[in-house]
């Protein structure tokens, strides 16, 4: 392995201090001059057409500058995931609507001087709804709307994804129905947007915490008819996303505000509101059919996705597309054939979720494998060395090289890190019962279980859109170095490992080197953070750059120290002659010499356009602990292998697995939006009532990564955020299944349906 | 809005009689304040009890032997208390398990009683213990007066109580069974015992069907399997038509041998 100056050292993120002084400022920070607070008029019913809006009394609360509803601002239909305005994807949204399509449905809004004010006149708003019977699932829809959700693409079906001729293949079919619930994300900072409007100009400017500046500049210049040019959003520092920030939610809304009153315009949510009335991860059910030769070789899959989108179709089409595309990517097979159908229902938004189709996918292939593993009575290990893809396979679908692909790697190293040779060993000899501290007891309270899962991800757009990076890169007089780059980071540190990028290619200190976030009036056009794609695409095409830039230093430098510049040598911001150390010049020297004598700026713009996509392959391991009288679960071991191509910033990259660890458990064992099957409204709307898992019940998670440095990432990187999260759901549930001889497939598995399947199953032994 | 700070009894009477209508008490605020984060307060008072050193004092009255805890005791001191500990243990167990090390930092026992949740965990305690509240003017809690170890009832025994909760996790949770025993250890068996159910339901109630199993047993020969089912029928009894019902019925096997284990660690 290369030994590198910055790259693959651990370092925290650039703001952490502020961070932990509480000194960091995000939107909800900014306070402009004449400011209006803005406050959501929500739908209390699921489904209706309102009759009228009452705001006599709101009217009257002192503060008050204006109150909207769906016949104060356009009309226009959109959707919310569009990121470039060309996309042919189905408008259903409004800014707001007189037909409510969920509880949470936006009904207008009121703009009040203060937030208190704002606050107070909704709460005395009378809405007069007319109720229409609503459809909480998708099976309600597909049975038939008396009143439609929607007049068009209520239901979409997108396109089968298929190869060979699964019903053709041979072999015994297993069946698998596996089954998730809607998940809130969960971003420590709540949504907020701030909008500010200049009539004169008929400019607007845009302050979010967006996952992509140039998604929110299309979506309010669209829908107001702006130029392009003349709407400037800025991405303001970011609490956490896990995909909740990469629809375009708030920014229309403050900028239908702004216009409408002539004043900027805040819209910061509570907690309730973001799990009411942003985004939710899809419910999601899927039958998995497969067939597997006598020799256990998986010969095909047949999966039949329905996704619940919620009240709006939004990206929930091509997130099936997503998952289908993504079929060929980790086992070898000879068919496959995918279906989906994306519903709409009358509960709140289904959308994007870290991962995007990834860790769905991911679900459903592994319960399936590890079902088949139990059904066969074989180590889920073995099984998957039978039907892994050898390295460097080329997709089935999208026909695209996914790279080294070292599954045997991840699972050999993996099973070492985790014990599961001796932990089965254990199991299978003295039972899964135990006591607390999991020494074996067949009298035991406890049930301990082992599972695992493997997956491969994605590490950009590449082949399915065109995927680019471009952007510039200066060096000021006094040597440091100015990055203009479309970046978003969600504060998991991609300016730090982008700074460490371009320092370990520049040789200086990445703490000279600024990369202010996503700046529409000033960024070249970019496709946003998603698909894993921020260090893979983007920290390459500042690796590139840098290397421009070094090389306009190398040319002066050469001049200046009468030195060919493949003598020369770069250290801590130097330039000197290999064979001289002691005749340097600084960076800055070299920068002044350019503006001052060769009349001259170190600029360099670039453009990288990625030619490969790999896929970052990982294995997974967990133990779980149940415990037979209350159900609880627990997770007690989990380990983990990454084939990271190279850890920019390894400290981080661990904390990545870290947080995807503690999502995924949450998902198996507790994390549920409920939905009131009478009213449509959500049931635990508070941090008090949706239950997660607390960093304090986790254990260490042992992470190792997998680093041959091959692929066309920077330092030959590969992408983490959302792989980390892929196949966790998947190990877990296997542990689960394993501690207790169950076969569940739905999740969450909560402490009572565990004891219901404890139950039964004694009253199974008993007869 | 007014915010009074008395320091003493008599300006805390005082400041009592002469009260706002719209009052409300503050102390330990860790229930208060997430209520009432970005909404109108609608008092027109707060009345902060936490400068009244009579509300914090910790310590056995003069004549009887009983134990005074005061209302502003945090969680964390009456969890640390030695006295607590040793003849109360119950409380003291149920203290150390209230939310967070921020919460119990912070939190007080008369707040925990006060603010009148279902799952307040010290509700429990101070019934299964014989705790008494003592009043300031019919509104304020003073504190709490735990009977003291050697009464007439316990004669030459030795009183023992422990507590045990069920809540969705391991930590920070908040309980959907808790349970408090409250026993005599006379001659090597359970004898008066008191065992209290809470979370459950609306209200903390006595089971006496699972005191009676415990009364004449030795800690180490309980009927876990009578305990368990005594109070799951109580549990079923309490909240028949819930929809949570079967999961706590059966889920109670759970805190109650973790609540048997701890009385039995004595």
């Amino acid at each position: 392995m290369t030994d590198f100056r910055y790259v693959g050292k651990d370092d925290s993120v650039f703001n952490t201090q502020d961070k932990a002084a509480g000194a960091a400022l995000y939107a909800c920070d900014l306070h402009l001059p004449r400011m209006l607070q803005m406050k959501l008029i929500l739908s209390p019913v699921a489904h209706g057409k309102v009759r009228s809006v009452d705001a006599s009394e709101a009217e009257k609360v002192p503060g008050v500058a204006a109150i909207l509803t769906w016949q104060d601002v356009p009309q226009t239909k959109y959707n919310r995931g569009r990121v470039r305005a060309s996309e042919e994807i189905p408008d259903q949204e409004t800014i707001f609507t007189d037909h409510v399509r969920f509880v949470g449905d936006r009904i207008g809004a009121v703009l009040a001087e203060t937030k208190e004010a704002a606050e107070e006149a909704a709460s005395l708003i009378k809405l007069d709804i007319e109720e229409y019977p609503a459809y909480l699932s998708p099976q309600q829809v597909l049975a038939g709307t008396k009143v439609p959700i929607h007049e068009t693409d209520q239901v979409i079906v997108p396109e089968v994804v298929a190869f060979g001729d699964y019903e053709a293949e041979k072999g015994e079919e297993l069946q698998l129905l596996s089954s998730s619930e809607r998940t809130t994300h969960i971003a420590m900072e709540p949504h907020c947007a701030v909008a500010s409007y200049h009539p004169a100009s008929k400019s607007m400017e845009v302050w979010t915490a967006t996952q992509s500046v140039f998604g929110a500049r299309s979506a309010v210049a669209t829908l107001f008819g702006l130029d392009m040019q003349k709407v400037r959003v800025y991405k303001s520092p970011m609490g956490g996303s896990f995909g909740c920030k990469q629809e375009m939610i708030l920014e229309p809304l403050v900028a239908a505000a702004s216009i409408a009153t002539g004043r900027p315009v805040k819209l910061e949510l509570s907690r309730a509101e973001v799990m009411m009335c942003t985004v939710l991860r899809h419910p999601i059910g899927v039958l998995t059919r497969g067939k597997f030769d006598e020799d256990l070789r998986l010969k095909g899959v047949r999966l039949d996705i329905l996704l619940d989108a919620g009240a709006y179709q939004t990206i929930s089409p091509d997130y099936c597309l997503s998952m289908a595309k993504k079929i060929n990517w980790t086992y070898d097979m000879q068919s496959a054939e995918v279906h989906s159908a994306s519903v709409c229902t009358n509960t709140p938004v289904s959308g994007s979720y870290r991962g995007w189709g990834g860790p769905e996918l991911c679900f459903v292939m592994e319960n399936f494998m590890n079902m088949a593993a139990r059904r066969y009575g074989v180590d889920p290990i073995e099984l998957r060395k039978k039907n892994v893809l050898p390295p460097w396979s080329v997709t089935k679908v999208l026909n695209f090289n996914l790279g080294s692909l070292p599954f045997a790697e991840v699972m050999g190293k993996g099973s070492a890190l985790f014990g599961w040779e001796e932990k089965r060993k254990l199991y299978a000899e003295q039972g899964h019962r135990c006591d607390k501290d999991g020494t074996p007891d067949p009298n035991g309270r406890y049930l301990r279980g082992v599972g695992m899962a493997i997956c491969t991800h994605t590490s950009g757009y590449f082949p399915r859109r065109p995927d680019w990076g471009t952007l510039s890169m200066k060096m000021e007089e006094d040597g440091s170095v100015s990055v203009n780059v479309n970046i978003h980071d969600h504060g998991c540190g991609s300016v730090m490992a982008f700074q460490k990028i371009a320092g370990e290619v520049l040789c200086m200190d990445p703490g000279k080197i600024a990369i202010p976030e996503g700046d529409t009036l000033y960024n070249a056009i970019d496709n946003g953070c998603y698909t894993s794609r921020s260090v893979f695409v983007l920290g390459r095409a500042v690796m590139e750059t840098a290397k421009e830039l070094k090389e306009q230093i190398l040319d002066y430098a050469e001049k200046l120290l009468e030195t060919p510049k493949e003598e020369l040598v770069c250290e801590d911001s130097r330039v000197f002659p290999a064979a001289d150390p002691d005749k340097s010049l600084s960076y800055s020297d070299i920068a002044y010499y350019a503006a001052d004598k060769a009349h001259g700026a170190l600029f360099v713009t670039h453009t990288y356009e990625p030619a490969s996509n790999v896929g970052p392959v990982s294995a997974d391991f967990a133990e779980v602990e149940v415990d037979t009288y209350t159900g609880h679960c627990r997770l007690t071991d989990f380990a983990c292998v990454h084939d990271i191509g190279k850890a920019i910033n390894p400290e981080v990259c661990r904390s990545q697995i870290g947080s995807a660890v503690q999502n995924g458990a949450g998902m198996v064992f507790c994390e549920q939006i409920r939905i009131d099957p009478k009213t449509g409204a959500i049931q635990n709307t508070s941090m008090e009532r949706y239950h997660v898992v607390r960093a304090a019940e986790l254990p260490n998670v042992k992470v190792e990564f997998l680093e041959d440095e091959s692929a066309d990432g920077p330092f030959g990187a590969k992408s983490i955020g959302e792989a980390a999260l892929v196949p966790v759901v998947p190990a877990i549930l296997a542990a689960l299944n394993d501690a207790l001889g169950s076969g569940f497939s739905a999740v969450p598995v909560t402490p009572d349906k565990v004891l219901s399947f404890l139950e039964s199953a004694g009253k199974e032994a008993a007869r | 809005m007014i915010f009074t700070v008395p320091k003493t009894l008599e300006e805390l009477q005082s400041a009592l009689a002469n009260r706002s209508e719209r009052f409300v008490f503050a102390a330990g605020c860790t229930d208060i304040l997430p209520k009432k984060l970005g909404k109108p307060w609608e008092v027109d008072e707060i009345i902060d009890l936490t400068h009244v050193p009579q509300l914090q004092a910790m310590g056995v009255g003069p004549q009887t032997g009983d134990y005074f805890i005061g209302a502003c005791c945090t969680h964390a001191q009456v969890a640390a208390d030695p006295e607590v500990r040793r003849h109360y243990t119950a409380l003291a167990q149920a203290c150390e398990q209230i939310g967070s090390v921020q919460i119990r930092n912070r939190g007080t026992i008369g707040g925990n009683v006060a603010n009148g949740s279902p799952a307040a965990d010290t509700l429990p305690c101070l019934m299964a213990l014989g705790a008494e509240i003592e009043w300031i003017d019919g509104v304020c809690i003073k504190g709490f007066w735990l009977p003291a170890p050697q009464t007439p009832s316990a004669g030459s025994g030795t009183v023992v109580s422990a507590f045990a909760k069920l809540g969705d996790r391991d930590i920070v949770t908040i309980a959907r069974i808790s349970l408090a025993v409250r026993s005599v250890l006379r001659g090597g068996r359970y004898t008066n015992t008191s065992v209290v159910v809470g979370a459950a339901s609306q209200q903390p109630f006595f089971c006496d069907e699972a005191a009676a199993v415990l009364d004449g047993s030795q800690p180490g020969e309980v009927d876990r399997e009578a305990f368990t089912g005594a109070l799951a029928n109580a549990i079923e009894a309490s909240i028949p038509n819930r929809p949570t019902m079967p999961y706590k019925r059966s889920a109670v096997r759970g805190p109650a041998f973790d609540v048997l284990d701890k009385l039995a660690s004595f």
